[in-house]
C-alpha cells in the first residue's frame, strides 16, 4: 500500500506540474482563447462594447442586469435631468456570479480602447455552483488564483452556515482545479474558435445594439420557434411568489433600521475587494457604482446589505427596497419571480436613472 | 453516476479505499451500500425495481434447489416471468402499445390501452439478464444456490457493471464475492491503467465523434452522401469507444479491487468476417443469447435452413433487447440475415476465393475482408442510430445520392478542428488496438520498460485531461 500511495503520489505531481506548465506557458502562448471565451453571449457583448464607440456608462451584472435595465429608458432620463450625456451599454450576461463578474469587469475595461465614465456592478452574493455546471467551461474559464483566493475569502467570511461555507468551498475549489489542469481546454478552445470562424453563429455588434434584450422579446422568438414557454407560464400560474420577494425585502430592510448594529458586521473579504476595485478604477477616471437589485431572497439581503453599507455613499445605490420601489414587485411588471418584463424593466431603469442624476447632483 | 463525471472520481477513490481498509467479513455490506448509492444517483426510486427482482430471484433459485421433477421448471418459469416481466413492463409497454395503436389506426377503431409515461430504469436489461442467467444456472445444475442474501444482491447490483455489464455470469463472478482479495500493488496499478484506457476511449474518442455523428443523424436530409457514409462511420467507432470504454472502466474499478470481470469486447473491427465480429462485440450480451436462446433452439446442430432460421431469431431478440423500437429490431435481423447468408454461402465463397492463390491471408487480403465486414456492420447501424425507421430510410436515400459538393464535407464544416481530430483520434485508436493485439492495456505494456510505462501513461492521463470532453456525456448502451 505504500509503495502504490508513494508512486501515486509521484504520478500526480508530474501531471499536476505538466498541467501548470501548460497552462501558465504554452497555452497563453497559442492565443487560442481570449480571456472573453466562456460564453457566446460574453463573446458578442465584448465584441459589441469595443466596436461601438461611444459608450461612456456601462452596466455589469447576471440576468438581473441583462433583461431589467434598458440603456435606452436610462440614458433618456440622466440626459434629461442632467448634462451627463450618458449613452450606455448594458453587459449583463445570464448566470453571471460574483467572481466571474469582477473577472470580467477588470479585462473588458482593460479591453476598452475608450474607457467609460460610469460603471455598475450588480452587487451579488457568491453563489455555489451547482453540480450539473461542475467543470464545465463557463464555470472554469474565468478562475485565477487571485479570484480563487479571493471567491474562498468571500466564502470563509460570509454569514453563510458552516454546511454552505463548506459546500461552497468544495464547489469552488474542485473547479478552479478544473481550470489549472485545463481540464478538456483544447476540446473546448477548438470549438471556440470553430465557433467564432463560422459566419452567422455569433451576431454582429450592430445586432447586439445597446446590449438589452427583454424576456418578453425573448419568449416571442422562442414561440415562434415553437418553443414552449414554461417559464412564463409557470410564473402565470402563482404570481404570489413576487410577493413573497416584496416581503423578503420589507422584512430585511426594517430588521436593519431596527438593528443597524448589525449592519456592521459584514463579509470584510467581499467589502475590501469591492473598494479596492473603486481605489483601482478611480485612477484611469472611472466612477464604479455597485448597486443592489430587487427582488433578492431573505439570504441575499441578508449577506449584502451590509456589504453594501460598507462601501463609500458615492459608490452604492440601492434599488432592493420594496417600501420605495414597490411598483418592481408588482405582478403586472414581472415576467418570473426573480425577473421583471418589460414595464418593469423600464421603470427599473427609469429609477435607476433618477437615483444616479440624485447621486452625481449630491456629489459635486 | 457516471464514470467520467467527478463524482464517480470521489466516489471510487472512497470505495476502493474502503474496501481494502475494512475487515473481509464487513466488505460486502459496504459494496452493497456502495452500489446502492452508485444506482441511485440515477433514479432513486428505482432501486425497489432491483431488489424486486433480487428477492424473487434469490427465492426462485433456493427453491428450484430443494425442488424436484416438474416443481423445479415451474420455480425457473416463475422467476423468468417475473424478471421478464419487468422488463416487459418497463421496456416495451409502450412500444407494444404504440405498435397496437397504429395497426388499429390502419382499421380506422381507437387503441383503448393508455399510453404510460415510465420512465426506463437505467441499466434494465444488463442486471435483468445477470440475474435471470444465475437462476437458469441453478436449474440447470451447473451452480450451487446463493444461500446468502447480501451476497447475491452485491452479484446483481455490484456497481462496475451494474448499469451497462458486462453481464457476468454466476459461476465466474458469485464465488468471488466470498473471496478474500488482498491489496496487490500491481494488480490495482493494472486496473487504474485499463480506467485510463476505457477513459480515453470514452471522452477523447466516442464523445469527439457524438456531435458529428448528430450533424447528419439528427436531420438526416442534411446527411448526403460521403457525409452520410461518414457520420455512420463516426458512429461505429462512436458506439464502439463509449460501450468498450464502459466495460474497460468497469473491469479496470473492479480489478482494483481484486474482482475478475469478463472480457467484453476484443477488438471487433480487425475481424475477417461478420461471425468472428459478433464473437468479439459486446461478448458477455452475444454470449448469453448463445447459451439461453441459440442453442435451446438447436444452434447449428439442426437442419441447415433451421439454423439460419435460428441466427435471424436469435439476433432479432438481440435487436429488441437494446431498445423496443421497430429500427432496432431491424438492425439485429439484419445482422441475423447477414450470418445465415454468409453460413449459406460458405462453401461458394471459399471456391472463389481459392482463386486468389496465395494472396489469401495476405495483408491486404485481410484489410479487405476487414473493411468489408465493417461496411456490413455500419449497414445495419443506420437502422440503430436512427430515431426512426423514416430517418433510418431518409438517410440511406439520401447517403446514395453523391455529388462533387460531399467531398467538402458541408455538414461537419460548424466544427471543422473536431472532424479532423475525429479522424486522427480514430487513427490512434486503431493504430493502438493493432499494437495490443486483443490483450488488456496492461498486459500489452508489460512488454515495455518502466519508463516507458510512466512516459506512456503520463501521455494518456495528460491527453485525456486537455482533448477529453467533459460536460458529463451519459454512455451510449445506459439506455438499454
Amino acid at each position: 500500500m505504500k509503495r502504490f500511495v508513494i508512486t501515486a503520489f509521484i504520478f500526480l505531481s508530474l501531471i499536476l506540474a505538466a498541467c501548470l506548465f501548460l497552462h501558465y506557458y504554452i497555452i497563453p502562448k497559442l492565443g487560442f482563447t481570449p480571456y472573453y471565451w466562456g460564453d457566446k453571449l460574453i463573446t458578442e457583448k465584448r465584441n459589441a462594447a469595443v466596436a461601438s464607440s461611444g459608450f461612456n456608462t456601462l452596466f455589469f451584472g447576471s440576468s438581473m442586469v441583462y433583461r431589467q435595465i434598458n440603456p435606452a429608458a436610462f440614458d433618456s432620463v440622466v440626459n434629461k435631468n442632467s448634462n451627463l450625456d450618458i449613452k450606455s451599454f448594458n453587459f449583463g450576461v445570464n448566470w453571471l456570479a460574483s467572481s466571474e463578474l469582477i473577472y470580467l469587469t477588470d479585462n473588458i475595461l482593460n479591453d476598452i480602447p475608450e474607457k467609460p465614465r460610469y460603471v455598475f456592478l450588480e452587487l451579488q452574493r457568491i453563489k455555489m455552483v451547482n453540480y450539473k455546471n461542475y467543470l464545465t467551461t463557463r464555470i472554469i474559464y474565468w478562475y485565477t488564483p487571485e479570484l480563487y483566493k479571493f471567491t474562498v475569502d468571500a466564502i470563509l467570511h460570509s454569514r453563510m452556515p458552516f454546511y454552505s461555507k463548506a459546500g461552497q468551498f468544495i464547489s469552488h475549489t474542485v473547479n478552479f482545479i478544473g481550470n489549472q489542469i485545463n481540464l478538456g481546454y483544447f476540446t473546448e478552445a477548438l470549438r471556440f474558435l470553430a465557433e467564432t470562424h463560422t459566419a452567422g453563429l455569433y451576431r454582429t455588434p450592430e445586432e447586439v445594439g445597446n446590449g438589452f434584450l427583454s424576456l418578453e422579446a425573448e419568449n416571442k422568438k422562442l414561440l415562434e420557434s415553437g418553443v414552449n414557454p414554461e417559464r412564463l407560464n409557470r410564473f402565470l400560474k402563482d404570481t404570489a411568489t413576487v410577493y413573497a420577494r416584496k416581503q423578503a425585502s420589507i422584512t430585511a430592510f426594517s430588521y436593519f433600521e431596527k438593528h443597524p448594529e448589525d449592519l456592521s458586521v459584514y463579509n470584510t473579504a467581499y467589502a475590501a475587494k469591492l473598494n479596492s476595485m473603486i481605489e483601482k478604477y478611480k485612477v484611469n477616471n472611472i466612477h464604479l457604482i455597485i448597486f443592489l437589485p430587487p427582488r433578492l431572497d431573505r439570504l441575499q439581503y441578508q449577506e449584502l446589505l451590509p456589504v453594501l453599507n460598507a462601501l463609500p455613499d458615492d459608490h452604492r445605490l440601492n434599488m432592493a427596497d420594496a417600501r420605495l420601489y414597490p411598483g418592481f414587485y408588482l405582478a403586472s411588471h414581472s415576467f418570473d419571480v426573480t425577473h421583471m418584463n418589460e414595464k418593469g424593466a423600464a421603470l427599473y431603469s427609469r429609477n435607476l436613472a433618477e437615483q444616479f442624476v440624485n447621486r452625481m447632483i449630491k456629489m459635486n | 453516476m457516471l464514470f467520467n463525471s467527478f463524482s464517480f472520481f470521489i466516489f471510487f477513490i472512497v470505495v476502493s479505499a474502503s474496501y481494502f481498509l475494512l475487515p473481509h467479513r464487513y466488505r460486502w455490506i459496504m459494496l452493497l451500500l456502495a452500489s446502492c448509492i452508485f444506482y441511485m444517483f440515477f433514479v432513486p426510486a428505482y432501486i425497489l425495481i432491483l431488489f424486486f427482482t433480487i428477492i424473487i430471484d434469490f427465492i426462485a433459485a433456493n427453491l428450484i434447489d430443494n425442488s424436484v421433477g416438474k416443481k423445479r421448471k415451474n420455480w425457473l418459469t416463475l422467476s423468468i416471468c417475473a424478471n421478464v416481466g419487468v422488463l416487459a413492463f418497463f421496456k416495451y409497454y409502450n412500444f407494444l402499445n404504440d405498435s397496437l395503436t397504429s395497426a388499429l389506426g390502419w382499421l380506422q377503431t381507437p387503441n383503448p390501452i393508455p399510453h404510460l409515461d415510465i420512465i426506463l430504469p437505467i441499466g434494465l436489461s444488463f442486471h435483468t439478464f445477470q440475474a435471470m442467467s444465475y437462476t437458469i444456472e441453478v436449474y440447470k445444475g451447473a451452480q450451487k444456490p446463493e444461500k446468502h442474501f447480501g451476497i447475491f444482491a452485491l452479484y446483481v447490483m455490484f456497481y462496475p457493471q451494474l448499469v451497462a455489464g458486462p453481464i457476468e455470469r454466476p459461476q465466474n463472478l458469485l464465488h468471488q464475492f466470498h473471496e478474500k482479495h488482498y491489496f496487490n500493488y500491481h494488480r490495482v496499478v493494472e486496473g487504474l491503467k485499463l480506467m485510463c484506457w476505457g477513459l480515453f476511449k470514452k471522452a477523447v474518442v466516442a464523445d469527439r465523434l457524438a456531435p458529428l455523428v448528430d450533424a447528419v443523424y439528427a436531420n438526416p436530409e442534411n446527411g448526403t452522401g460521403l457525409a452520410a457514409f461518414m457520420a455512420t462511420a463516426f458512429f461505429a467507432f462512436q458506439v464502439y469507444c463509449d460501450f468498450s470504454g464502459y466495460s474497460d472502466i468497469a473491469i479496470g474499478s473492479a480489478r482494483v479491487m481484486g474482482f475478475t470481470l469478463m472480457k467484453n469486447f476484443n477488438i471487433p473491427f480487425f475481424s475477417t468476417n461478420l461471425s468472428e465480429l459478433w464473437k468479439r462485440w459486446h461478448i458477455s450480451l452475444t454470449s448469453w443469447f448463445k447459451d439461453y436462446v441459440y442453442v435451446p433452439l438447436g444452434g447449428n446442430r439442426v437442419p441447415k435452413w433451421r439454423w439460419y432460421v435460428n441466427l435471424i431469431i436469435t439476433f432479432s431478440l438481440s435487436g429488441l433487447w437494446h431498445g423496443a423500437n421497430w429500427t432496432y429490431i431491424i438492425w439485429g435481423s439484419m445482422q441475423g440475415i447477414f450470418l445465415a447468408i454468409g453460413a449459406a454461402t460458405q462453401n461458394s465463397r471459399n471456391k472463389f476465393n481459392s482463386l486468389f492463390g496465395n494472396f489469401q491471408g495476405s495483408f491486404l487480403w485481410n484489410v479487405w475482408q476487414q473493411l468489408v465486414v465493417f461496411a456490413l456492420f455500419c449497414s445495419g447501424l443506420v437502422f440503430f442510430r436512427s430515431q426512426s425507421l423514416d430517418n433510418a430510410f431518409m438517410l440511406i436515400q439520401n447517403g446514395l445520392q453523391f455529388s462533387q459538393t460531399d467531398f467538402s464535407f458541408s455538414v461537419f464544416k460548424n466544427n471543422p478542428y473536431e472532424f479532423k481530430l475525429g479522424i486522427a483520434v480514430i487513427i490512434i485508436l486503431l493504430v493502438m488496438e493493432k499494437l495490443m493485439g486483443g490483450r488488456y492495456i496492461y498486459e500489452w505494456s508489460k512488454n515495455f520498460s518502466r519508463l516507458f510505462n510512466w512516459i506512456f501513461f503520463l501521455l494518456l492521463t495528460l491527453t485525456i485531461l486537455h482533448f477529453g470532453v467533459f460536460n458529463s456525456n451519459s454512455f451510449v448502451y445506459f439506455q438499454f
